[in-house]
């Protein structure tokens, strides 16, 4: 029998479960889990190409009690030698806007300064908390590992949340 | 010698038993562990050898669809090779009329699958119709981004505007 029953002096029984199919089962299941999982673990950037609107929609009348919420859009040239940041905005003046612009070069060792980028982008979100879309224009050499560093410091920054929308466009020629 | 003698001294009926019940303890933990982490990811498949994802802050998960493979090479949608890449540029692919290319024509094909599945379901339960399907990219990091640009373009006039990029986590 695969329970083995011990009788004890006191005419009890002492069941012992066999544990050894258990185990076989076990020492198969293990090898069997540990070859198809995969330890790779994938994570997605949602983003999108801009799209021209079919009609443009009509402007709201702004409500008189509320003071308008104005949105900056960031624009972000990754450029082989430097960053150029600029404001876009129809509801600010040129010079207003000028004011938040912002350039990032390399550094000695030839790598890209995401932490001014990510002050330049700060800045704008704590004068317009609003906004929250920024569209990266990379040149045509800029590497995909590089486009995928600026898209993290343009969403978020040691723990800070900036632009949560990023969308990646590539440049007019 | 103490082993000797205590050998020596035993009835020779005795028989040694081995105390499992620790590894059964630790086998069982292992099992478990493997079966959820195993059960969280019910999508997975093989990301091809070419492609050297980036590594990304992100922490979106992605979602099952059109999987779009970018390496050095060559350009697979889901399992079929739909173009060569030499150069940097993608073999077949003219700018000025990516409707002829490969994969444009496969893309769009994927499109109307989805859409007819998307109608068919909608009829069936009754929700409203799913219409914004993505595709989902895996790039090389090496790749400059004129040949994503031009991948993502054909995709964009295929009906994927919105896509995804698959990162490794950091």
């Amino acid at each position: 029998m695969a329970l083995g029953q011990r009788k004890r002096r006191g005419g009890d029984l002492d069941v012992e479960i066999d544990m050894v199919p258990i185990m076989n089962m076990f020492l198969v299941l293990i090898p069997f889990l540990l070859a198809s999982s995969s330890f790779l673990n994938l994570k997605a950037i949602n983003t999108s190409i801009p799209v021209a609107a079919e009609t443009s929609a009509p402007a709201e009348p702004e409500k008189k009690d509320k003071k308008p919420e104005i949105k900056i859009t960031a624009t972000v040239k990754l450029e082989p030698n430097r960053i150029r940041l600029q404001a876009t905005s129809e509801e600010l003046p040129e010079n207003k806007l000028k004011e938040m612009d912002a350039q990032v070069n390399k550094d000695a060792k030839g790598k890209y300064v995401y932490r001014d980028l990510a002050q330049a982008l700060a800045k704008i979100q704590q004068l317009y908390p609003k906004s929250d879309t920024v569209i990266l224009v990379p040149s045509d050499a800029i590497l995909y590992d590089d486009i995928v560093k600026t898209m993290d410091v343009a969403r978020e920054f040691e723990g800070k949340k900036l632009f949560p929308n990023v969308v990646i466009s590539g440049q007019v020629q | 010698m103490a082993l000797g003698n205590s050998r020596a001294s035993r009835p020779q009926s005795e028989e040694a038993s081995l105390n499992i019940t620790s590894m059964m303890d630790m086998f069982t933990i292992i099992v478990f562990f493997l079966l959820f982490s195993y059960a969280e990811k019910p999508d997975e498949f093989e990301v091809d050898k070419n492609v050297d994802l980036p590594a990304s802050s992100s922490v979106f998960s992605y979602e099952n669809s059109v999987k779009l493979f970018l390496s050095e090479k060559q350009v697979k949608l889901e399992d079929d090779i739909v173009a060569q890449m030499q150069n940097g540029r993608v073999v077949g692919l003219d700018s000025k009329n990516p409707q002829s290319s490969a994969l444009y024509l496969k893309l769009k094909e994927h499109k109307e699958k989805q859409l007819a599945q998307a109608k068919e379901k909608a009829l069936k339960t009754g929700e409203p119709e799913k219409t914004d399907f993505h595709v989902l990219f895996f790039c090389d990091r090496g790749l400059p981004f004129k040949t994503m640009n031009s991948i993502i373009k054909v995709a964009g006039m295929a009906g994927y505007p919105n896509f995804q990029l698959a990162v490794l986590e950091q």
